[in-house]
């Protein structure tokens, strides 16, 4: 597979939470959490990340993932180690909220 | 560093570690706001020196979610552009009957 802009070798924090957050936006914006169409929202969100992503052409592979969870008050903790090449790799996260739901988007990007 | 020559992703041996440090670490514990921090941490850090252990030559993300049990809705999901010949990932969920809710899991790229 051929790579356009493959010095461009470390991972684009800023550029892929942009990307991000127009997504998670242009789905949930103005969305309440209901139960029998979140799994469409995750579905929706996660492939046009990738999608966008592998449009960017750059050398790297890329983990997404989505968390939505209803906004009840409740304590809710996340956490992550990551074991990678600290020069080429990397990732972004976006937090969504509303009145009903909280949406975390990540994205692990690591350098082939 | 040296590596073994399997660059296959075993998903099994690797749920095992996911299953074995979520309950060493949570079995038996309720929702504590002052230890929630340091189990989420412990879970992350001892699951990946794990995988580490095994010797294989991939990178691994390894991520954890602790949830109080009060009714919400939690819905996660993964989408990956990797190589499926070698790549995976697994997931350990807690059992119903905890009194959190845990989900941990491992993401394996070969390099």
């Amino acid at each position: 597979m051929d790579f356009e802009g493959e010095g461009d070798r470390t991972f684009n924090t800023e550029e892929v939470r942009q990307l991000v957050e127009e997504l998670v936006n242009s789905s949930l914006s103005t969305a309440v959490y209901t139960h029998s169409k979140v799994t469409t929202w995750q579905a929706t969100i996660v492939e046009n990340t990738l999608k966008r992503l592998a449009a960017l052409n750059k050398p790297f592979k890329y983990v997404v993932t989505c968390m939505i969870s209803q906004n009840t008050g409740g304590a809710t903790h996340t956490a992550h180690t990551c074991f990678w090449d600290a020069e080429t790799d990397g990732f972004t996260k976006y937090r969504f909220e509303n009145g009903t739901m909280v949406c975390l988007t990540t994205v692990y990007g690591m350098g082939i | 560093m040296d590596f073994n020559d399997e660059t296959v992703f075993e998903k099994e041996v690797v749920l095992n570690i996911l299953k074995e440090v979520t309950e060493e670490t949570l079995h038996d514990q309720t929702y504590n706001q002052g230890k929630v921090g340091q189990w989420i941490s412990d879970i992350c850090e001892k699951s990946t020196k794990k995988l580490v252990a095994l010797g294989k030559p991939f990178k691994y993300v390894v991520t954890c979610v602790i949830m109080q049990k009060n009714g919400a809705g939690m819905h996660t999901c993964s989408s990956c552009f990797w190589d499926n010949a070698n790549d995976g990932s697994a997931s350990y969920k807690s059992p119903q009957d905890w009194p959190l809710n845990v989900v941990t899991t491992c993401f394996a790229l070969a390099i």
